[in-house]
């Protein structure tokens, strides 16, 4: 009867912290500038009907469809980016996430990672990491893009959010062929 | 057993007094707001802005319908409501983080944020709700109350948003409440 109770609260309790992720806390913080979209939020997009015969509009829609959270959070304090550091290092132990590529651009240390998914062309997640620890204006990037996520579209969505890397994410496709 | 199912009662109960006591709280802010000379409040029912000699369509008519009120609350910052903006910021902060209302988006920076919220499903939302704050100006809650409102069915209303076919006067004098 206990164990019984004992679950049910476990259930309970998991399930509310089950949505929680390593990087909310950043969200309130005030150095932090945080960009998230939700599940909803591209369900609601693919609903929308825009009527549009364009290839293009169609397939990306069918990307968005698929995906369950964008989450970005960018400082240019450096305190809060060696945080940053701290934290997504920990994130990468305890996550099944492997290295997808590492750019090294203009001093701007780079690393994509990606959880795999259903098949190579997909993936249950994409993180990235933009660390700058060299300049003066030390900053620091973290994206994380959870969902079915199309390898091949999502350099054009990461490309719209103006998420740095975004280039080299174009030629993901090529690489992996 | 039995007690199992009297703790699983009370659990239930409880969630529908929590569920039902937010309901009412958004609302009850926003009433108690209307008599508060710091805030700018606006309600304004969807059938008071339609014209008369509107040219819409049934399809477009019902969408309108289903769209009931929009809510408008705002508090200006300023040199003397410091204290205040934080604490009533903080409570509406609270009222929203209620799981009824699902966050569609949210962005925040130093001195600026925005959250955009929903209520109901993505196909009939009832209730849509913009916070959004700004360190230096103050903050602005943006509400709309509807019942089933079919997201791609008010994208298509959109385009026929015109002052032909609503009133936009009661824009001037949220205008002359600001200045």
């Amino acid at each position: 009867m206990k164990k019984l109770i004992a679950i049910i609260i476990v259930a309970l309790v998991s399930q509310v912290t089950f949505s929680q992720s390593v990087f909310d806390k950043y969200e309130s913080q005030r150095d932090v500038t945080s960009m998230i979209v939700t599940k909803n939020m591209f369900k609601l997009m693919s609903k929308i009907d825009l009527s549009s015969n364009d290839p293009e509009a169609q397939n990306y829609l069918k990307t968005v469809e698929n995906l369950e959270n964008i989450r970005i959070f960018t400082t240019d304090n450096p305190t809060t980016a060696a945080d940053m550091k701290k934290t997504v290092e920990s994130y990468l132990k305890s996550s099944a996430l492997s290295e997808l590529m590492r750019v090294n651009d203009d001093g701007k240390n780079i690393r994509f990672y990606v959880k795999e998914g259903k098949n190579e062309n997909f993936v249950n997640e994409l993180f990235m990491f933009l660390y700058d620890e060299l300049s003066n204006d030390k900053m620091a990037v973290i994206m994380s893009i959870t969902g079915n996520i199309d390898l091949r579209e999502i350099s054009k969505l990461t490309a719209d959010l103006n998420v740095p890397g975004s280039e080299q994410l174009k030629d993901i496709d090529k690489k992996k062929n | 057993m039995k007690a199992i199912a009297y703790i699983t009662s009370l659990v239930l109960f409880a969630l529908f007094l929590s569920a039902c006591g937010n309901d009412v709280s958004l609302q009850k802010y926003i009433v108690e707001k209307q008599n508060d000379n710091d805030f700018i409040t606006l309600d304004i029912p969807s059938s008071l802005i339609l014209t008369d000699n509107n040219n819409l369509n049934e399809e477009h008519l019902k969408t309108v319908k289903s769209i009931k009120k929009v809510n408008i609350l705002a508090l200006q910052l300023k040199e003397d409501n410091k204290a205040r903006y934080e604490i009533e910021k903080e409570r509406i902060k609270s009222i929203l983080s209620s799981d009824k209302y699902e966050t569609l988006m949210k962005y925040g920076s130093n001195d600026m944020g925005a959250t955009l919220m929903f209520t109901g499903d993505v196909e009939a939302i009832d209730e849509l709700i913009i916070f959004a704050s700004d360190e230096e100006k103050g903050f602005g809650l943006f509400r709309v109350i509807g019942d089933d409102m079919n997201p791609s069915q008010v994208v298509k209303l959109m385009d026929n948003v015109n002052s032909n076919n609503f009133d936009f006067s009661f824009m001037n004098s949220l205008g002359s409440l600001v200045n």
